[in-house]
């Protein structure tokens, strides 16, 4: 008996498998935690249970039928993958949309932003064991996608976006929806802060838990709140901006612990900053077409099928062969709720991308876990795990 | 040099990867957005690995562009950028492109035991075999050409 003990390393860890089904993981992530007693001396993330090759399905549809692919990324925030994709396409054609269709199409991407940061808030509490702002923040979220809904017909994927603008219009009850939602939501952010954010139990767990260096947050491609919980005001939607952006009055919310507290607060704030952006859409919104008029690139208008030759010939040839682009590559970056969400696509002259990537921000979020966790607690881990906000469909795509 | 999309883009011999990297990191370009690669089977070099960085002070971006061949390896950026390990481990995965230095170049989305890089050109969608049987030796994917205009 004393061999053994003798023989054995003078610091024995043990390796406690967490997950692939781990409600802590909200989906399917593997994390190999090497513990020393409750102290996790370091984690090994396993991804890839729900690759389900989305790039490479791509590849084999026409420019217009990978845009239901890009949903499935990552589906908490739907909106923000269809726009990064559309407009590198659009950038390939060296097309812009109409007004009205940028400005719908910041108001979908910031109400779908506001959805899942409210998400993001709920199931962290509930991993905190406070379930009931899941509930509450849930209650909201309902309404966004009961807006998406009244105006897609489809609640999360809704794919609401074509190459050269919108399928159709926003309908005046779902703009006037949103209005009504966006007001009434101040009132229920403040219930939440009333019940986490100066809630002693809630600080123990997320205030200089998961914290990151700077320099290893940058080395590591931390971007979006992860990012700006360091200080570092990257936002693409200022760095690189798209749509109608630069015209907007929004700030950048940073903060400076780099812990799981801090990145509450920057969500929590971004939200604020969301709803400002979207009562701007809906003062702003410019009267217009919502698709430009290039039949080689854009579908005819609807009852233009009913009436006009042309047009029903413009309709099947999209609908066919489907736009094709000039040989060229694009690269278009949106700031996802999650963060920079890249999408890199390469035409080669025909209907079919040769290459379609995505590059998306919580993969770089798992790659820095380690550090995250490192020398914390194992409950500590759940909380800054939770903290990063990812989604295993946008890391194995 | 050349201008792809807006970005200007520096076409490069695999060997200059590193003192590129090198210089564009004491330039600023502090944040490596993206590292991914494309395959263009008629070529011989049928490999373009492209890395995609970011400069926080003006917001301006800078690609690197390298084209390779099937037996060719690419010096690891990973002593600059440590994020690009899972980058480049990805690349690997599902193109099989070998990045020479990397501390740690195994699959990373597909199994481990998997034999083909998917998304090389002439990797067929579907038709993989699925074993749910007990282990057995899996069998190596045939490289079909691409199904003419079957699968859009």
């Amino acid at each position: 008996m004393s061999d053994v003990t003798t023989t054995l390393p003078p610091h024995e860890t043990m390796l406690l498998n967490m997950g692939p089904q781990h409600p802590s993981t909200h989906g399917v992530l593997r994390l190999l935690l090497e513990l020393d007693g409750e102290l996790v001396v370091d984690a090994h993330p396993d991804i890839g249970f729900l690759h389900t090759g989305i790039e490479k399905s791509c590849e084999y549809r026409t420019f217009h039928q990978a845009i239901t692919l890009t949903d499935r990324i990552d589906y908490l925030s739907p909106y923000s993958n269809n726009l990064a994709y559309v407009l590198a396409v659009e950038k390939l054609f060296g097309v812009r949309a109409p007004d009205r269709a940028r400005w719908l199409r910041v108001l979908l991407a910031e109400l779908h932003r506001i959805g899942s940061h409210l998400v993001w808030l709920g199931t962290t509490a509930m991993d905190l064991a406070a379930s009931s702002v899941l509930i509450y923040c849930f209650r909201e979220r309902e309404e966004i996608l009961r807006l998406m809904e009244l105006l897609s017909g489809v609640r999360m994927m809704t794919s609401f976006i074509r190459i050269g603008g919108l399928p159709a219009d926003a309908p005046p009850e779902f703009l006037d929806g949103a209005r009504r939602f966006l007001d009434g939501l101040p009132a229920h952010l403040e219930e939440y802060d009333a019940l986490i954010k100066d809630n002693p139990i809630f600080r123990q767990r997320m205030v200089g838990i998961g914290t990151i260096s700077t320099g290893d947050a940058v080395a590591y491609g931390l971007t979006g709140p992860n990012l700006r919980a360091n200080g570092v005001a990257y936002d693409v939607r200022r760095a690189a901006p798209y749509e109608v952006y630069p015209e907007l009055e929004f700030d950048v919310i940073t903060e400076t612990g780099g812990d799981a507290y801090s990145r509450y607060r920057v969500r929590r704030r971004e939200i604020d900053e969301s709803i400002r952006i979207c009562k701007q859409v809906l003062d702003r919104l410019p009267e217009g077409p919502i698709r430009i008029d290039d039949p080689t690139v854009a579908y005819p208008a609807r009852q233009l099928i009913h009436t006009s030759m042309e047009s029903l010939i413009h309709h099947y040839k999209l609908a066919t062969d489907g736009p094709i682009p000039p040989a060229g590559e694009a690269h278009v970056s949106v700031e996802s709720p999650r963060g920079d969400y890249g999408c890199f696509v390469v035409a080669n002259g025909t209907n079919l991308p040769q290459r379609v990537r995505f590059r998306t921000p919580s993969f770089s979020a798992i790659q820095a876990l380690p550090l995250i966790v490192r020398g914390g607690m194992v409950a500590d881990a759940i909380a800054a795990l939770a903290s990063i906000d990812f989604v295993l469909g946008e890391v194995d795509r | 040099m050349r201008v792809a999309d807006g970005v200007p883009t520096a076409l490069l011999e695999p060997s200059a990867v590193p003192a590129a990297v090198h210089g564009l990191k004491a330039a600023g370009f502090a944040l490596l957005v993206d590292l991914t690669a494309f395959d263009s089977p008629e070529r011989a070099k049928r490999f373009d690995v492209v890395y995609l960085f970011h400069r926080f002070a003006d917001a301006k971006r800078v690609r690197l562009q390298i084209a390779v061949g099937e037996r060719d390896a690419v010096p690891t950026i990973t002593p600059e950028f440590p994020g690009a390990n899972w980058y480049e481990r990805e690349v690997y995965d599902l193109f099989g492109v070998r990045f020479q230095g990397h501390p740690d170049l195994r699959r990373i989305l597909m199994p481990d035991d998997w034999l083909s890089h998917p998304l090389r050109r002439d990797h067929p969608l579907g038709g993989e075999v699925v074993d749910y049987g007990p282990a057995r030796p899996r069998e190596a994917v045939a490289p079909l050409m691409f199904p003419e205009g079957t699968e859009r």
